[in-house]
């Protein structure tokens, strides 16, 4: 005779048995899963230092210059051709388009554009006046390249 | 242990006697207390269960750290520049190694070898292939690409160790700064030799203080201009004049401190560091500094400098004679040996020698590296020895200890030992080690001294000997020097050395660039001259040119009225009111 406490015992430890068994099959799998990424991750560790050093061998100062004088022929400039945003001379009729349009659209939009937009189209559409100016933004155009 | 038994029992249990009830008494008691027993530890038991699923504590690691996710392990750290490019790095190589005993052909080994190891030693390799034992090496530090064909050959008995090798993807760029380590990844000269310690035990990059673009280009303005005037060697550094950090350090000839089998004694020595040298006339600044600092004389003040002068056996003239009284200016401009002297022995020998240690000159510089040279400093310093120390001569520093000085000099005074090492805490994830010897910041002149040796200095660039320094809007300030260097038994005038000292920009200096070069010999172009200000003050124009946009120096227009008061110095010579007494 089973009694109904016994029947009870008997099923919870299947089922508890059952369980531990499926968790830590779960658990298995996850760190062999586990293993792997951390294998992999070490690989591409070992894989990015190496391109890394790569990275600085192909950077090179001496190098570059010698590709620079290949491809771009970029020389060191002076500093005469240097000088900041407040000192190039403003486009006439864009500053004169400014004064007289009362319409709040296009001022929002000229005071949202950042700066640099101003001096390209100056430099773009620039007359006769703003040659002088011209070597200058040149400069900044080009001095952001070593 | 016997309880007295609850009256409801006794009442069912009448027919027993008293023995038999007794023991059946004694039984119950026991069971009871087992069970109580086992209830406990069951209890316990429970209690840890609980305790270990649903209320761990944070002392059992995670799971994801438990796996040890690994950290790319390395022998040695990497060094990087101040902006993070990479300097030195260790690489896994393979190396490769025999089994002697399992080579079956080791002639025909041998030639297949020999056949993508070109460099191979064949008689080496065919005694170790044929001695019998079980591991000899073959070759170190194969590429992936030799590896690869080695693997092609399919020779039996040959094997693959990995291992580590130093790799410097700058090449001879910052040898002297970097130094080497040896196959065995110790650290044998330069920085990898003296913070060994602290690469092997790091895994985050060591950061120095240079920048691998300006030590680029010093490295090839210095390596032109010596192959320009043939000097068999050179030196140059750039200094952060605020806090004394190196940004750049070159001395030629150098080295390929990724091959340091090959490497001589001549390209090992470090002239910038290890060299102590007489240096010259750039001593004067130091002399006319202490004068005005310790006020003996002040700027509109001068000297005679008509008759040379005569102390002892020696002899002290100018190279250049202006046979009159030179104002200090003057003696800065015309670089007067006569003037320096007289300067520096009204200030006195104590003076001298006090101020001349305050600026580090008299003990070994700071610098992190292991080849540092003491100063030769003349015992008993005399008169004689305060004259010539004046202009540069019976005292010989390191390059390293001038650039030091010069920086103490225009930076408002304030002495900071030469440096490799970042002072400032700039990002987290580098090793980061304060500089040791030497008190930062400790205070040598005043400001309004310092102030005085800008203008000067800046004068010498304008009028004086440094005029081929001057690199329009950076505002160049210098002073240059040329020492004879001593031969047997006195100074050869054949073998200079030609050094230019130089700062920008004058009106607030950031850095202090130096550049000399040992026994240069005169060109057509330089009129034969080999003197500092023909053949060094030019590399320094081209230093500071092509660096000062990328060092984020604004240009100034020097011809500002602000500029031009700023930088004024009265140089008219007052004449010899000294004779109307």
């Amino acid at each position: 005779m089973i009694r109904p406490m016994t029947l009870f015992c008997l099923t919870l430890a299947a089922l508890l048995s059952f369980g531990l068994f499926k968790v830590k099959h779960k658990v298995q799998v996850l760190e062999e899963e586990l293993t792997q990424l951390h294998h992999a991750i070490l690989t591409d560790q070992k894989a990015i230092h190496v391109l890394n050093a790569e990275w600085s061998y192909l950077n090179r100062p001496r190098h570059l210059q010698k590709l620079n004088l290949k491809f771009l022929g970029f020389t060191p400039f002076s500093a005469e051709r240097i000088t900041t945003i407040e000192e190039l001379p403003m486009r006439h009729d864009l500053a004169s388009s400014q004064q007289t349009t009362s319409d709040n659209k296009s001022l929002e939009q000229s005071l949202t554009s950042p700066p640099s937009h101003d001096v390209r189209q100056a430099m773009l559409t620039g007359d006769a006046s703003e040659k002088d100016a011209s070597p200058a933004s040149l400069a900044i155009n080009t001095g952001g390249t070593p | 242990m016997i309880r007295q038994n609850p009256p409801s029992y006794t009442k069912g249990c009448q027919a027993l006697d008293g023995t038999a009830k007794q023991a059946l008494d004694t039984a119950r008691n026991r069971l009871l207390m087992t069970g109580a027993l086992f209830l406990i530890a069951f209890a316990v038991i429970g209690a840890r269960l609980i305790d270990l699923t649903m209320m761990r504590d944070g002392h059992e690691p995670r799971l994801a750290q438990a796996a040890g996710l690994g950290i790319l392990k390395k022998e040695r750290a990497d060094i990087i520049d101040r902006r993070g490019v990479l300097l030195a790095t260790s690489l896994a190589t393979s190396s490769l190694y025999a089994n002697s005993r399992r080579i079956l052909d080791a002639e025909e080994a041998v030639e297949k070898l020999k056949s993508v190891l070109p460099d191979l030693d064949e008689k080496m390799t065919r005694t170790r292939l044929t001695s019998g034992h079980s591991f000899v090496w073959i070759y170190r530090h194969l590429t992936p690409r030799q590896k690869y064909a080695v693997n092609c050959l399919g020779i039996p008995g040959l094997y693959f160790q990995h291992e580590e090798s130093r790799v410097y993807p700058h090449g001879n760029l910052a040898a002297h700064v970097l130094g080497f380590s040896g196959i065995d990844h110790h650290g044998l000269a330069g920085i990898e030799r003296s913070l060994n310690d602290e690469l092997r035990e790091s895994s985050d990059p060591l950061k120095l203080t240079l920048d691998i673009r300006v030590q680029s280009i010093l490295h090839q303005e210095l390596s032109r201009a010596r192959e320009e005037y043939q000097a068999i060697g050179g030196t140059g550094m750039v200094m952060d004049a605020h806090n004394g950090e190196v940004l750049a350090l070159v001395s030629l000839p150098d080295f390929d401190p990724n091959n340091p089998v090959n490497i001589n004694d001549e390209a090992s020595f470090n002239r910038a560091t290890l060299g102590v040298y007489e240096m010259g006339s750039t001593f004067k600044i130091f002399t006319a500094a202490m004068a005005l600092e310790s006020g003996t004389v002040d700027l509109d003040g001068g000297y005679d400098a008509t008759e040379p002068i005569q102390i002892g056996r020696f002899t002290i003239r100018d190279h250049y004679p202006k046979r009159r009284w030179l104002t200090v200016p003057e003696i800065l401009i015309y670089s007067s040996n006569i003037g320096a002297a007289k300067m520096a022995s009204d200030v006195g020998t104590a003076n001298q020698r006090a101020f001349l240690h305050k600026l580090g000159m008299l003990s070994p510089a700071a610098i992190e590296l292991p080849e540092v040279g003491a100063p030769l400093v003349p015992s008993p310093w005399r008169k004689i020895n305060t004259m010539t120390v004046a202009y540069g001569h019976g005292l010989a520093v390191s390059p390293i200890q001038l650039t030091t000085g010069i920086a103490t000099m225009i930076n408002g005074g304030l002495f900071y030992p030469a440096t490799l090492l970042p002072r400032v805490k700039r990002e987290t994830g580098t090793i980061e080690r304060a500089p040791e010897k030497g008190e930062p910041g400790s205070h040598v002149l005043s400001p309004d001294t310092s102030e005085q040796i800008r203008r000067l200095m800046r004068l010498v660039v304008v009028e004086g000997t440094g005029k081929r320094a001057a690199v329009n809007g950076y505002l160049v300030g210098g002073k240059t020097g040329t020492a004879e260097k001593s031969a047997r038994g006195g100074y050869s005038a054949k073998a200079l050395l030609s050094s230019f000292v130089s700062a920008f920009p004058m009106t607030a200096p950031r850095y202090v660039v130096f550049v000399m070069l040992d026994e240069p010999k005169g060109t057509e172009e330089t009129f034969g001259h080999a003197t500092g200000g023909w053949v060094a003050a030019p590399v320094a124009r081209r230093i500071i040119a092509r660096t000062a946009p990328m060092l984020g120096i604004p240009p100034v227009d020097e011809n500002t009225p602000e500029i031009q008061s700023e930088m004024m110095v009265n140089i008219t010579p007052r004449g010899p009111s000294l004779a109307s007494f």
